[in-house]
């Protein structure tokens, strides 16, 4: 039963440990590299400029060792959620949508804005996977959270326990393989005393009503598990406040200046973004 | 000046009207190794957790290297002083990679970052984890990370170090390299006190303490206590070496071995032997009547399977997480058969693959090529009732206390019923019957709250959720893992009386005890069985089961024979052992024994 | 139980992990009338909300939109994924379901202990359903005459179901008895 293997899905992105220079950089400047690809990729109200955030989220993959048929693998599983969109764009009719048409079915407008969004669409989605795909397969889940750190460590001067939240992503890391665990062996001792999991039956009320003996402890669970973990923090002298790291990351000049350059990149780019004409013509 | 001082020291949980702790004085010079016993909920491990500020102290007093751990300033250094590993490895690992978990206690004192980098190489290496300092945490071996817990308390550089059932959760091999770390290190000066529910291990201890019902019972020598009567009352046993001597000791009363080693036992016999001029027993030239159960993976199987057989394996293979890169061979080839009413034991290091050959077993995995039969069916077969299947052959899974989700006890006994049908006095019948029989009074613990239940309580009631499908064949995966003696010895219990009733029992287990109770053993390595038989069969043959040890009667019965004093070696049990040791000295039977010679031996 | 600054943030990354364990794993999806699942992923942060106060039910919130605004832009599944990447969509709402839910605790809690669990699972929900379906709708992904049919057919049923989790993991986690103290099973005595 594949379906027992709950860790078969419990990583989110891959990290692929590769000796590139990309790799080599602190966790602080790839967060700087993600803002400043994502936030175009976000803001981008044409298909061209979103391919254009791809297109140099794959030049940067490529020099980081990373294959772009590696980041791009979700998008064929995507390709029906992508068909849906576009027929939900095309059937709709939208307010405010003055573009020509090219195509008229009955009741059915196929315009030229319809299409245009519906590529737009398909288009920020691959440039956001490419470049959340290449931030995760640079990053480790330990950089990740010393990142968070990094970034929030103004806060911490201001007096807010910025760490904190480090912790917390760093405490959730380690917790999903757990999970899984626990996971595996509730559904496994269900099953084994005849739960079905709704896989017999059609009335969805029965089907939700068998997921609870496996929600329920699962919670429980870590809830339990969670007592044990503060126990062991509080045991090795964590009481919240500030602590030292032993991970460090010292940028030299060539690195801070590529941050610079980050920043002015991406705050450009989406205020270029944000100007260009909406698709809608309006 | 005593390092711990405790005196007087009273504990009560929020809302609780009995006192966990009552009373409990005691001191523990610098240096010392201390193990603590008592049953599950006697108190060990609040009585950790006082001393280290964990737990409350409602009166009395208690003192680590003179701080106290109920003063707020005081409680930080004395924590930077203390280092403490608790049960579940997985539970205390905070970072994701080796080296920064290591680091994180010292990242708490704020070091410098080069001051960290320094302890956590070197409390690394004590621990024997160098070569692991940038893997990924959770892909150790338990008995790895529960070496990786003692780093990061040692990176604290502490002068005490508190274990509270540390070595509950890991199989023999990892134990056995986590205890010799800990002896490592209390002859490098730190302080031991260790949680146990192992009698050997307690013996490792040059002083033993036993709580019972909250109160100290008992503070001597481990020798000293195992000759204590109230034992049983205790829920503690007697481990197998002190057993068997005691035993002998009935008619020879200076039997005493040097150590606790089975090579011991073999010494003080061939002396008492030499004494009493009983005629050594000549040692065959080849190997003596067991052969040597190991069996090439290939070859077919020892015992063939048979018609009326409840579980049968064959040749399974099983691929867990099949096409990712986590994918790995649970089952590689294992065949396995259980006959109609037997009690079968399956033994290996964690990750053989014992608890994948169970679950085969109700069909929760399926093979990836090979055959299995349950109960004359192919759960493979087309339209096969798996359901129905899953009623009839029962899965007790590891820790089956984890899954309880009902509130009531006597609801979550009643889910497996429940979902195959029953209602009305038949469900309340089978549920009755089910918890009287782990003994959780139908009357009493039908509306408790399953949180309010004591740790062994909730494995009872997991256990009766299982008996209350009343399936012909049980399957259980590791039922005695962190029971105390005496709730081990009930669960062996309740298996021995499964299988009078005509049941089939298929169990995995650590322990090489437990599994000399079963009818037919399987040893399990690497997905494969690389041995099988009779306990005597695997336990008694030239060499020890691939990977393991023998239990520790067996070994000295081996040695025994080795050493040219019996003639083959048959003793499973310390019972047996003795038996065999008083014929060498001339006692043919247990009890009718020359005392007048013994007494008036030199 | 003291309370803690080291629990409180203990609690907020199991519960966030168990958020985003549900999403990565579906298990937090519960197939549905509608056609759309029904999600549970948002109730880790009403359990932190209710246990550990507003501000860790808000940072399991983050998480949880954090999780859902990778997974739709690196492993889409769903027509409507696409729109998730957008952190206005996928995260900001998430992080008033936590306080939201913590209020309505909050107002009831003490003598109708269940009654407020049940009732914080059911605001917590509803905020997640609207302020998500809203936002949708805010950027055109969907139109608003959607809005209450999708409250109505998938909101509803996510609010009971998030309501029942609420009160079977808080009542057990706390020792709350529910049906006055008695098994269910001692109404089977009298058949």
């Amino acid at each position: 039963m594949k379906d027992l293997e709950f860790f078969r899905n419990a990583t989110l992105g891959q990290y692929v440990d590769s000796p590139s220079r990309v790799h080599a950089f602190a966790p602080l400047t790839k967060y700087l590299g993600l803002l400043a690809l994502a936030a175009p990729a976000l803001a981008s109200r044409t298909t061209y400029a979103a391919l254009a955030v791809m297109a140099l989220g794959l030049l940067v993959a490529l020099a980081a060792g990373v294959r772009p048929a590696f980041l791009l693998r979700g998008l064929k599983p995507a390709l029906p959620a992508l068909a849906l969109i576009m027929a939900l764009q095309i059937l709709l009719s939208w307010p405010g949508d003055a573009s020509a048409a090219l195509l008229r079915l009955g009741p059915i407008d196929v315009t030229v804005a319809e299409l245009a969004n519906s590529a737009r669409i398909a288009a920020r989605l691959a440039a956001l996977m490419v470049t959340l795909g290449l931030f995760t397969a640079t990053a480790s889940e330990s950089q990740i959270v010393h990142g968070i750190e990094d970034i929030l460590a103004p806060l911490s001067r201001l007096g807010i326990p910025a760490h904190r939240l480090a912790l917390v992503v760093g405490i959730a890391f380690r917790f999903i393989p757990i999970l899984a665990g626990e996971a595996e062996l509730i559904v496994k001792a269900q099953a084994s005393r005849g739960a079905d999991f709704g896989s017999g039956t059609r009335n969805p009320f029965r089907r939700v009503k068998a997921w609870l003996p496996v929600l329920v402890p699962l919670m429980l669970r870590a809830l339990e598990r969670s007592e044990s973990l503060v126990e062991a923090m509080e045991a090795r002298g964590y009481s919240g406040g500030l602590r030292s790291r032993l991970a460090s990351y010292p940028a030299g000049r060539g690195e801070k200046a590529l941050r610079i350059a980050l920043v002015l990149f991406g705050s450009l780019s989406v205020f270029l973004a944000s100007r260009a004409p909406s698709p809608w013509g309006t | 000046m005593p390092f711990v001082d405790v005196r007087g020291l009273f504990h009560r949980y929020p809302g609780s009207p009995v006192h966990s702790l009552s009373d409990v004085s005691f001191q523990v010079e610098p240096g010392e190794y201390l193990a603590v016993l008592g049953a599950n909920g006697s108190g060990k491990s609040t009585l950790v957790r006082c001393l280290d500020g964990l737990a409350e102290i409602e009166s009395g007093s208690a003192r680590v290297g003179g701080l106290d751990p109920m003063n707020a300033d005081e409680l930080a250094e004395l924590r930077a002083r203390t280092g403490l590993v608790f049960q579940s490895p997985a539970d205390q690992l905070v970072a994701s990679v080796v080296e920064e978990d290591c680091a994180f206690g010292p990242e708490n004192l704020g070091l410098p970052r080069e001051e960290i980098a320094r302890r956590v190489a070197s409390a690394l290496e004590a621990a024997g984890l160098s070569a692991e300092r940038s893997r990924p945490a959770w892909a150790l071996s338990a008995g790895q990370q529960q070496r990786l817990a003692v780093a990061g308390a040692l990176a604290l550089e502490p002068e005490l170090l508190l274990l509270d059932e540390a070595t509950a959760m890991i199989d023999p091999p990892g134990r056995t390299g986590f205890l010799d770390l800990i002896e490592r290190l209390n002859s490098g000066g730190t302080t031991v006190i260790h949680v146990t529910h192992s009698m050997e291990e307690a013996l490792r201890a040059r002083r033993v303490l036993v709580l019972s019902g909250g109160r100290l019972s008992f503070d001597g020598a481990p020798a000293e206590l195992f000759e204590r009567p109230e034992l049983e009352a205790w829920s503690l046993s007697r481990p197998a070496s002190l057993e068997a001597a005691r035993r002998v000791r009935v008619a020879f009363p200076d039997f005493r071995p040097a150590g606790s080693a089975p090579a011991d036992f073999r010494d003080e016999l061939a002396r008492l032997a030499r004494i009493f001029g009983a005629a050594p027993a000549v040692p065959r030239a080849g190997p003596s009547n067991p052969s040597n159960p190991s069996i090439p993976s290939d070859a077919a199987p020892v015992d063939p399977p048979r018609d009326d057989d409840a579980l049968v394996l064959d040749k399974v293979v099983h691929e867990y997480l099949g096409g990712t890169e986590l994918a790995k061979l649970a089952l590689d080839g294992a065949s396995l058969r259980a006959g109609k009413g037997e009690l079968v034991a399956l033994v290996g290091a964690t990750g053989s693959g014992k608890s994948s050959a169970l679950q085969h077993g109700n069909a929760l995995l399926a093979p990836s090529s090979g055959s299995v039969r349950v109960l004359g069916l192919d759960p493979a077969a087309k339209g096969a009732d798996l359901k129905a299947l899953r009623s009839r052959a029962a899965l007790a899974v590891q820790r089956p206390e984890t899954a309880l989700f009902e509130t009531c006890v006597g609801d979550d006994v009643a889910f497996g019923p429940r979902n195959h049908g029953l209602r009305g006095k038949p469900l309340v019948e089978r549920v009755r019957s089910a918890m009287e029989r782990v003994k959780l009074p139908y009357a009493e613990f039908r509306d408790r709250p399953v949180r309010a239940l004591s740790g062994g309580e909730k494995r009872r009631a997991a256990m009766a959720g299982v008996l209350a499908l009343e399936p012909e064949l049980l399957l259980l995966d590791e039922p005695c893992a962190g029971l105390d003696p005496g709730g081990r010895e009930s669960a062996l219990a309740l298996q021995a009386a499964l299988k009078a009733d005509g049941r089939t029992v298929a169990v995995s287990t650590h322990s090489m005890e437990d599994a000399t109770r079963a009818d037919r053993v399987y040893v399990l390595e690497k997905g494969r069985v690389v041995a099988e038989g009779s306990p005597a069969e695997v336990f008694l043959g030239t060499e020890p089961p691939p990977g393991l040890e023998r239990p520790w009667a067996a070994e000295a019965s081996v040695l025994l024979w080795r050493a040219g004093l019996t003639s083959a070696p048959g003793a499973l049990d310390a019972a047996a052992l003795a038996d065999e040791a008083l014929a060498v000295l001339g006692a043919p039977r247990p009890g009718g024994v020359p005392r007048a010679a013994a007494e008036g031996s030199p | 139980m003291k309370k803690s600054v080291v629990r409180k943030i203990v609690v907020a990354g199991v519960l966030s992990a168990v958020a985003a364990f549900l999403g990565l794993t579906r298990l937090g999806y519960i197939p549905w009338f509608s056609g759309a699942s029904l999600t549970v992923m948002h109730v880790p942060a009403i359990v932190g909300a209710v246990l550990e106060g507003p501000v860790v039910g808000a940072v399991i919130g983050l998480v949880f939109g954090l999780t859902s605004l990778l997974q739709a832009a690196i492993a889409p599944t769903g027509p409507l994924d696409p729109a998730f990447v957008n952190p206005l969509i996928s995260v900001l709402p998430r992080l008033l379901v936590g306080p939201a839910a913590f209020l309505a605790y909050a107002a009831f809690r003490g003598k109708l202990e269940i009654p407020a669990l049940g009732l914080s699972g059911i605001v917590g929900s509803l905020v997640n359903t609207m302020l998500v379906v809203g936002a949708l709708a805010l950027f055109g992904f969907l139109t608003w005459d959607l809005f209450w049919p999708i409250v109505t057919a998938n909101g509803l049923p996510e609010a009971g179901a998030a309501a029942i989790v609420n009160v079977a993991v808080v009542a057990a986690w706390k020792g709350v008895a529910r049906r006055g103290g008695k098994a269910s099973i001692a109404a089977e005595e009298d058949r």
